[in-house]
């Protein structure tokens, strides 16, 4: 069975668990994830747990004591997307997370860590949008944030 | 002397039989009895186990032995002469001189040579039961009236408790359907309740065996197998059985196998009391099941999760809270704000009556849930009492956001989606 991948997005350490977790898997996972902070610092872990249906206590403790780590190698975590099972199984287990953030979806999760998540990414190529009865841009043409102003 | 015994038949004939005693003393061959004659045969009368009264035509006894005085209470003395009516109470005292006399005239009697059932009356006025036999015989030329009498009363008196048995056990075999086995299994009888009951006509379950009354399947089991042999070792059974009538019904009894012991304590029958109980039955379970029905009932109109604005859910929180409850409610409103992708959820908590620790903590573990899945909770609906109450019970609710009242809460909530957005 494939490893779950662990990666890098910017300075984001992102972790998604789409598989079913057993002891090993959940071990392994964790070795990975500290060795890859311990290699290269990240200031930002994201661990998504949305596809996982249920954890027992070994797994529920690893997952936890995975990001207590995280967090004392000065990480910033969040668990994203815990679903009902899963929550009310880790309250039982008095796992309460303490100091670790949560979110209920990626989008909310990544904003949680500070990161901004922007649909409105700056036109730098004004070239691609020159108007279709086939004006060439010259080098002449406006600044984009000038255009922008113009247009309101 | 010579003594002629007349003696009446059942059917009231006379008949005369030729036996003579030629001389009393020779009726024995035995030297003893021969040497000491009358006074033997007198000491025989006398002492005999039985109660012997003799008296002539008039009804004046004559002869009242020992056995006699001790179960009427007299002395010989003091009734030799009387007349025996005095041994008798109302109404055969009026009525025995009648008898008398109407039997020496008409030689018709219903009395002599059978045994009667009627009553004694003592000296002491208390009556008793009493069996008589009364023949007549002559001698010397005088015609002798004897009677031996037995007291009845401890007859008497086990007969009304046989009576007695008799008639618990028929108002038993009313109210209860009966049947009895030979050890082998095989029908010996059944009473009406029973058959009834069954749907059977007794005929038709004579000599058959007890398994036409059970399921097939469980007529060939082990099971059925150890429950006779256990009986035919002599071991009580009972319990609730299924059994099945001859159309094939299926009915619950609660019945009891008694093995029934000859004095030597072999069991050599089985008498099987049974009472219907399928309606009870049916009835229990109708019951439980509209008990459970009512029960998911209650729950379901008393855990609903509300949306009450983009993002926000309202978990309002109504009546006792017991864990299985409190465990219902949690799932369903995590599902709830699962599915709605809520980030508030408000638990009210305005309904609930009792505030304990038991409550808080499943209060607690609620909102801990709801943050693990990254939500925020507000807790509302803290009255000044409840206030108090968690207070004393110090019970730490600082990390959870609370507010007195929903509304309070409600504008809580919308900022807190506001934030994030």
């Amino acid at each position: 069975m494939a490893d779950i991948p662990v990666l890098m997005i910017g300075d984001l350490l992102l972790v998604s668990i789409q598989n079913e977790l057993n002891d090993r898997i959940a071990i392994s996972l964790q070795e990975r994830i500290l060795e890859r902070l311990n290699k290269q610092h990240a200031p930002a872990l994201l661990i998504d747990i949305s596809s996982l249906d249920l954890v027992d206590s070994y797994i529920g403790r690893v997952l936890t004591e995975t990001a207590q780590m995280a967090r004392l190698m000065n990480t910033d975590v969040v668990i994203v997307g815990m679903q009902p099972a899963v929550a009310i199984t880790m309250t039982e287990m008095g796992l309460s997370l303490r100091d670790i953030k949560t979110a209920s979806s990626l989008e909310r999760g990544i904003t949680a860590l500070g990161y901004q998540f922007s649909k409105n990414v700056p036109d730098n190529d004004a070239a691609n949008d020159a108007p279709l009865n086939g004006s060439i841009p010259t080098s002449s043409e406006p600044a984009p944030s000038e255009i922008e102003s113009q247009h309101g | 002397m010579s003594a002629s015994i007349a003696t009446r038949t059942a059917s009231k004939k006379v008949k005369k039989t030729s036996t003579t005693v030629k001389k009393i003393g020779l009726a024995s061959k035995k030297p003893e009895v021969l040497r000491n004659g009358i006074e033997y045969y007198q000491a025989l009368i006398a002492f005999t186990a039985d109660a012997v009264i003799s008296i002539d035509t008039k009804g004046s006894i004559e002869l009242f032995n020992r056995a006699a005085e001790e179960l009427f209470g007299y002395t010989e003395t003091e009734i030799l002469g009387k007349n025996i009516k005095m041994l008798m109470p109302a109404p055969h005292h009026d009525k025995h001189d009648a008898y008398l006399s109407t039997y020496l005239r008409t030689g018709k009697i219903n009395i002599l040579g059978s045994r009667r059932e009627v009553e004694g009356l003592r000296k002491d006025g208390s009556t008793m039961p009493i069996e008589i036999g009364i023949r007549e015989f002559k001698v010397g030329g005088r015609q002798i009236f004897t009677g031996v009498v037995r007291d009845l009363t401890e007859i008497t008196e086990s007969r009304a408790e046989v009576a007695e048995a008799l008639a618990v056990l028929d108002s038993i075999g009313t109210s209860q359907a009966m049947i009895e086995f030979h050890l082998d299994g095989n029908v010996i009888t059944a009473n009406a309740r029973y058959l009834s009951m069954m749907g059977y006509t007794l005929p038709e379950i004579l000599g058959k065996p007890h398994s036409i009354f059970v399921e097939s399947d469980y007529k060939e089991s082990a099971e059925y197998r150890e429950f006779w042999n256990d009986l035919r070792a002599g071991v009580f059974q009972s319990g609730d059985f299924k059994r099945i009538t001859k159309d094939g019904q299926e009915v619950w009894i609660q019945a009891s196998y008694n093995p029934v012991l000859d004095p030597d304590g072999k069991p050599r029958k089985i008498i099987k009391n049974a009472v219907d109980i399928t309606e009870k039955r049916r009835s229990l379970q109708d019951a439980k099941a509209l008990s459970e029905r009512q029960r998911k009932d209650i729950m379901e109109l008393s855990t609903p999760a509300l949306s009450v604005w983009d993002g926000v859910i309202l978990l309002p929180l109504i009546g006792t809270l017991d864990s299985y409850r409190m465990q219902r409610c949690t799932e369903m409103a995590l599902s709830h704000m699962q599915e709605e992708e809520a980030q508030v959820m408000i638990i009210d908590i305005t309904g609930v009556p009792v505030m304990d620790t038991m409550v808080a903590n499943n209060l607690m573990s609620l909102a801990s849930s709801v943050r693990l899945m990254g939500g925020q909770c507000v807790v509302t609906g803290i009255s000044p009492a409840t206030a108090i109450t968690i207070v004393n019970l110090g019970v730490n609710l600082s990390h959870l956001d609370t507010r007195g009242s929903l509304q309070e809460g409600l504008k809580l909530a919308i900022k807190m989606i506001e934030q994030e957005s």
